[in-house]
């Protein structure tokens, strides 16, 4: 039971009814979003939001994790700077043992609630194995950047 | 030339009849654990599709517990600039979460703005109303205006 569901009416070609996939956004190309092959594992699923908190001076690193509950899928990425130079940041997948990409510009991999950035295909995590993120903040200025991740994804 | 009915599927989809439930919080400056909670109404599960929302200060952090379960949404607090879009840019869930009908939802909002901030955050979906009970709730009417 879902809006993906199109028929409402048997007998009758639905449409979507809200339209999740305004025109005006990049979420009206299905492009930017997980297929519905990979939305099938997501049903019957319960949202969850892992933020890390940072705060950091002038060009400290920091590290932290986060151990979600097993059985997790990642779907999107959302974070925010409290200065405007903002962060790098590398995130490490320990189940795996895999590096999730090369230290990138926070804007280049996290986006906001109104425009999340969603990942094509959801990450899965099997156990509780932490998903470890490195953070550089990119700000000179001496003042504290308050720094926030939140992987956001669904779980049993 | 003989066209057969089409027959009706032997489960009915649900009715999907847009609503918002919305909740107002009046955080005073700087404090923690303000608490605001909501019920979903008796008269039907609500599929909880965006979350959109406004407030006075990005200062502030948002949390969220299912009080039927006790089951914390978030691991910690999150941003409300993190939680929730606006109306033309609203926050999407992928795959729409339904909560039961008479669930309550408990939400704690923090403020770190040193200043009353005035949240509002609305749980945007459908109310799903079953086809094969249509007096529920809404007696009736809902279903026949369908």
């Amino acid at each position: 039971m879902s809006i993906w569901d199109r028929d409402r009416v048997p007998g009758i070609p639905g449409r979507h009814a809200l339209g999740v996939w305004l025109s005006y956004r990049k979420l009206a190309s299905a492009g930017y979003l997980p297929g519905a092959l990979s939305r099938a594992p997501l049903k019957f699923k319960v949202p969850a939001w892992y933020p890390l908190n940072f705060a950091l001076t002038a060009r400290l690193n920091a590290e932290d994790r986060i151990a979600t509950a097993p059985g997790f899928w990642l779907v999107c990425l959302i974070g925010s700077s409290s200065l405007a130079p903002g962060f790098r940041m590398q995130m490490y997948d320990s189940e795996k043992n895999q590096r999730l990409g090369d230290p990138v510009n926070f804007a280049n991999e996290l986006g906001s609630a109104s425009r999340p950035f969603f990942l094509r295909k959801p990450h899965y995590f099997r156990t509780r194995s932490p998903l470890l993120v490195r953070v550089q903040n990119q700000d000179v200025s001496g003042a504290t950047n308050n720094i926030q991740i939140v992987v956001m994804g669904y779980g049993e | 030339m003989v066209t057969t009915p089409v027959k009706p599927p032997a489960v009915l989809p649900p009715l999907r009849i847009p609503f918002d439930y919305v909740i107002n919080a009046i955080v005073p400056a700087n404090s923690t654990g303000f608490a605001v909670s909501l019920q979903v109404q008796q008269d039907a599960d609500f599929e909880w599709v965006f979350t959109v929302g406004t407030r006075t200060s990005p200062l502030a952090d948002v949390d969220i517990k299912d009080g039927a379960t006790g089951r914390s949404l978030n691991s910690a607090p999150v941003n409300v600039d993190n939680f929730f879009g606006t109306a033309q840019l609203p926050f999407p869930l992928v795959e729409p979460y339904i909560i039961a009908r008479s669930t309550a939802i408990n939400f704690s909002f923090r403020d770190t703005s040193a200043a009353q901030n005035t949240i509002q955050l609305v749980l945007r979906g459908y109310k799903l109303f079953p086809q094969t009970n249509p007096a529920q709730g809404s007696s009736g009417l809902i279903s026949r205006a369908q």
